[in-house]
């Protein structure tokens, strides 16, 4: 019952949160560019504006994708509270940005499809690094479910400062931040249009601005696990590392694909590896 | 009850036998369907029979000794003189290599008799039913399937009869391969699929397929010296030639020499890197024999034999280096898939990636591995089978198995399209088991680093050629005409396949308890203190919380919640594509002097960043050299 109730809570509360965080984001964003910005709520009121509009699409299947986008997203947050698997909110997450792709890929639309092919190769790029994230977790904890990283009895950004690193960084390709905002681009029109995103309108593009939503609140959720010990100091942290990713989205310009890929399976999975490596010695060697 | 397991291996035998002398379609038909009855029967019989050791009787024994002996010879004489005719003395070389080390071995070692011929267990149901139901599923399919190929070809006189025998002659041995206990009898069972491969492959007899027959046939031969070898360090380390011998031997290490050759002939079987090239060099046969060889048949063997063979080098620093060679494929195959337009290739390499991660599962001390390891072996098989002869379909369908070219293939055979969707989303997506067992061998080799991260980056591989794969079938495509009508004989198998598809993912925890536990129990009773625990201990309820009933109801609960969505949300107005209001249709777009320009995207295949070949090459090398390792680190 208590779990219902959770998931509920999760459900209704995880979007406000997100679309406060997307306002903050946009305020924040303004200022550094010396404007003055729009409300902190405008995102509600963008959203409520898509969802009265007149639901027009190019393919009907379209509406298959956006909706699964938002369900896989809204699962995996889910699954995340009640602390379940980490490498199967992994997947879940994988499966979401899956169904974004095929969306966009459904329509024969030159834009969303370079957007989409634009996604998958940031897929290539971060799906490892998120994986060799929870196996390092796993070596440290000696387990993959959140219940036990919780207990864990000391913050893993000790054990994992390099992995912290590594997540960082493709933190901004998963939230399609500048300088990877490669497969859609949230300013205005740009070189490939709205890229993943540009075939989808009305309701349709609400239902994946919600998706966006959940996912963002779960991606700063895998912040905070890094400072579970201490709640206050977690949400600090999720605070922080999300004013970073602004930040670095406001002072740098977009890159080609090929530069994203070369910097994330080098310096970010490097850095992953040799973290992951040290603490295997660590906890499985010695 | 020995009489079962006999007709198994002998009535395809000797069905291919009729088949091949009756050149005539209605029969041909009807003993393809009488005898799939018959050997699904058999298999259920063999499944009720339960784990036996069966012997013979003196007389009966004594001939089945004679005749395979001489049939093992002169299978490797024609061989030899295969050789001989594709004027390649290399496979000729290596056949009279066997023939010699096989023949001195017999002489001087006298009597070979093992005493219990079949061995059965529950690993070989599991592989029987994966034989008998997928295997004669493939051949009803081909019936149709090879009418249509013959039209293309314009032959004069049908050469039906010698393909369908042959596929009879592959069955037959593949259920003499997973029954015998003597690994005599399976090395000759395994020659004889070598042999079948061989004259499948070549069945068109246009210059490429003799070409790619060729290597098959050379790259097996030398999994087949491999094999030789291993049995003559087996007999000479152990005493043993019976695998339940090999299996309860106490003394692990002495037995590493053989069982580092039998892996090595399960990798070219299994068409690992670096002998990876025949299985790719296979598919211009026929679909079915593709289809054949990739689920149920051929590659199965390599990896069944592996799994075989694991109680007793699990927990070894051998089982360390297979994991990290299995996982080595499993990473390579995937990256190299990404490259892949040609949708057979796609599924070629999604094999070869696949066995490697059932070699590593095989491999990884671990209950949960052996268990994902059996499962993937019958989760893969279905998947590939369903998804290999509906891209045969497709390709009579529209004249091309290029991936490109199957826009809007979703209007054009809707049938088809939709079934290929369900095995490609078999292959990568929740809640099918195929998925759970890529988690199981992450979550499981966390004790072998370096797998661990092949798995990984591997893992990461499939996704992306999955995804534009299914995003493929899925697309819009300017040609909306429908043009596949209903076949009985084409479509009914194939549904029957999408169903198994879905059913072994739906039960797949209490097929684990029913097939995979008593194997685990009684092969690996060796194996940390498995003995002592009862059956019960050992089943399972779920994989790490995962049951796919909760998952599978969540999908059903999905699809209803998306229609009620679907009817709330219906689409208004239907618009065109965005092409800087520059179009007049979705295909096409105003371009000079209003001049309008056919639109054409194609998915990404990386070319630019690094060629297809390097890959190759390298992989080739890291391959080679790890299996030197493993030789390496065993040899005293």
């Amino acid at each position: 019952m208590k779990e219902i109730a959770l998931v509920l809570l999760t459900i209704i509360i995880a979007p406000i949160i997100g679309g406060i965080l997307t306002g903050i984001d946009r305020k924040i964003t303004a200022r550094m560019q010396n404007r003055f910005g729009p409300p902190i709520l405008q995102p509600f009121y963008d959203l409520f504006k898509l969802f009265s509009k007149e639901t027009i699409v190019v393919s009907s299947t379209q509406i298959l994708y956006a909706f699964l986008f938002l369900v896989f997203n809204m699962v995996a947050l889910v699954m995340f509270v009640l602390k379940m698997d980490l490498l199967l909110i992994l997947f879940v997450l994988a499966f979401a940005v899956t169904a974004l792709i095929l969306g966009a890929m459904s329509t024969n639309s030159p834009y969303s499809r370079i957007g989409a092919h634009r996604e998958l190769i940031s897929v290539l790029a971060y799906e490892p690094v998120l994986i060799a994230m929870i196996i390092g977790i796993y070596f440290v904890t000696g387990s993959f479910k959140i219940d036990d990283v919780i207990k864990h009895n000391n913050f893993l950004i000790f054990e994992l400062p390099f992995i912290f690193i590594a997540f960082t960084y493709v933190l901004t390709i998963k939230l399609r931040k500048s300088p990877f905002d490669l497969s859609t681009s949230h300013h205005a029109h740009q070189e490939i249009v709205k890229g993943i995103t540009t075939e989808f309108a009305g309701p349709i593009l609400g239902l994946i601005e919600l998706g966006h939503w959940y996912e963002l609140v779960l991606l700063l959720l895998f912040i905070g696990l890094f400072f579970a010990k201490n709640i206050v100091v977690a949400i600090i942290a999720m605070l922080l590392g999300y004013f970073l990713e602004i930040l670095i989205d406001n002072i740098s310009a977009r890159l080609t694909w090929k530069i994203m890929l070369r910097l994330t399976w080098s310096m970010a999975l490097g850095l992953a590896l040799v973290n992951l490596i040290w603490v295997y010695i660590k906890y499985r060697v010695l | 009850m020995e009489y079962i397991y006999l007709s198994l291996i002998f009535i395809p035998i000797i069905v291919a036998g009729l088949i091949y002398l009756f050149n005539n379609s209605t029969f041909r038909k009807a003993i393809v369907f009488l005898m799939s009855a018959v050997l699904v029967v058999l298999m259920v019989f063999a499944i009720l029979q339960g784990d036996k050791e069966v012997k013979l009787s003196h007389a009966l024994n004594f001939a089945l000794e004679y005749l395979i002996t001489f049939a093992d010879y002169f299978l490797l004489a024609v061989i030899f003189l295969i050789g001989l005719k594709l004027k390649n003395n290399l496979i000729s070389l290596l056949a009279a290599l066997q023939f010699v080390l096989m023949f001195v071995f017999e002489f001087r070692a006298g009597k070979l008799e093992v005493e219990n011929v079949f061995y059965v267990d529950h690993l070989t149901f599991i592989m029987l039913m994966l034989i008998d139901v997928i295997g004669p599923l493939i051949s009803i399919f081909a019936l149709n399937y090879m009418d249509e190929h013959e039209k293309h070809l314009h032959l004069e006189k049908s050469k039906q009869n010698i393909f369908f025998a042959v596929i009879m002659l592959f069955l037959g041995a593949m259920n003499g391969l997973v029954l015998s206990n003597n690994i005599l009898w399976v090395y000759f069972f395994w020659e004889i699929t070598t042999l079948c491969s061989f004259l499948l492959i070549s069945h068109d007899g246009n210059e490429q397929s003799i070409k790619n027959a060729t290597r098959a046939l050379l790259l097996n031969s030398l999994g087949g010296l491999s094999f030789v070898v291993g049995i003559i360090f087996m007999y000479y380390k152990s005493g043993a030639i019976a695998l339940s011998e090999i299996i309860r031997s106490q003394d692990s290490s002495i037995l590493m020499i053989p069982i580092a050759f039998l892996a090595l002939a399960g990798f070219t079987k299994s068409a690992q890197f670096p002998f990876q090239s025949w299985l790719l060099g296979a598919m211009v046969a026929p679909t079915p024999v593709s289809a054949l060889l990739h689920s149920s048949t051929m590659v199965k063997a390599g990896v069944y034999l592996i799994l075989r063979l694991s109680p007793v080098y699990i927990d070894s620093w051998l089982s360390n280096i297979v994991a990290i060679l299995g996982a080595f494929t499993f990473v390579a195959a995937a990256l190299l898939a990404i490259f892949q337009t040609n949708a057979k290739r796609i599924l070629a390499y999604s094999t070869i990636s696949n066995l490697g991660l059932i070699i590593a599962l095989s491999s990884v001390a671990n209950v949960y591995s052996i268990y994902a390891a059996a499962l993937l072996i019958v989760l893969h098989g279905v998947s590939k089978a369903l998804l290999f002869l509906c891209v045969g379909s497709i390709e009579q369908g529209i004249g091309s198995r290029n991936v490109e070219d199957m826009d809007g293939i979703k209007y054009k055979m809707p049938i088809v399209a939709f079934l290929t969707l369900l095995g490609s989303v078999s292959m990568l997506l929740p809640p099918f088991g195929v998925l759970i067992t890529k988690w199981i061998a992450i979550e499981v080799s966390t004790q072998n680093i370096v797998a661990m991260l092949e798995i990984i980056l591997g893992s990461a591989f499939t996704v992306v050629f999955w995804t534009k794969f299914i995003g493929k079938i899925l697309s819009e495509g300017k040609d909306t005409k429908r043009i596949e009508v209903f076949e009985g004989l084409r479509h009914l198998p194939l549904i029957t396949i999408s169903i198994l598809v879905i059913l072994v993912s739906v039960f797949m925890t209490q097929f684990t308890n029913a097939f995979v536990v008593p194997f685990f129990k009684s092969s690996f009773a060796r194996y940390s203190g498995v003995s002592s625990r009862a059956l019960k201990d050992l089943y399972i309820k779920d994989f790490f919380g995962f049951n796919p009933f909760v998952f599978f109801g969540i999908l059903a609960l999905a699809v209803v919640v998306g229609v009620i969505l679907y009817t709330l949300l219906r689409p208004k107005r239907y618009v065109k594509v965005y092409m800087s209001c520059e179009n007049d249709d979705n295909f096409s777009f105003r371009a000079e002097k209003d001049e309008s320009v056919e639109l054409e995207f194609k998915n990404y295949y990386f070319e630019t960043l690094i060629k297809e070949s390097n890959i190759t090459l390298i992989s080739n090398i890291i391959s080679v050299a790890l299996i030197a390792i493993m030789f390496g680190v065993i040899l005293k």
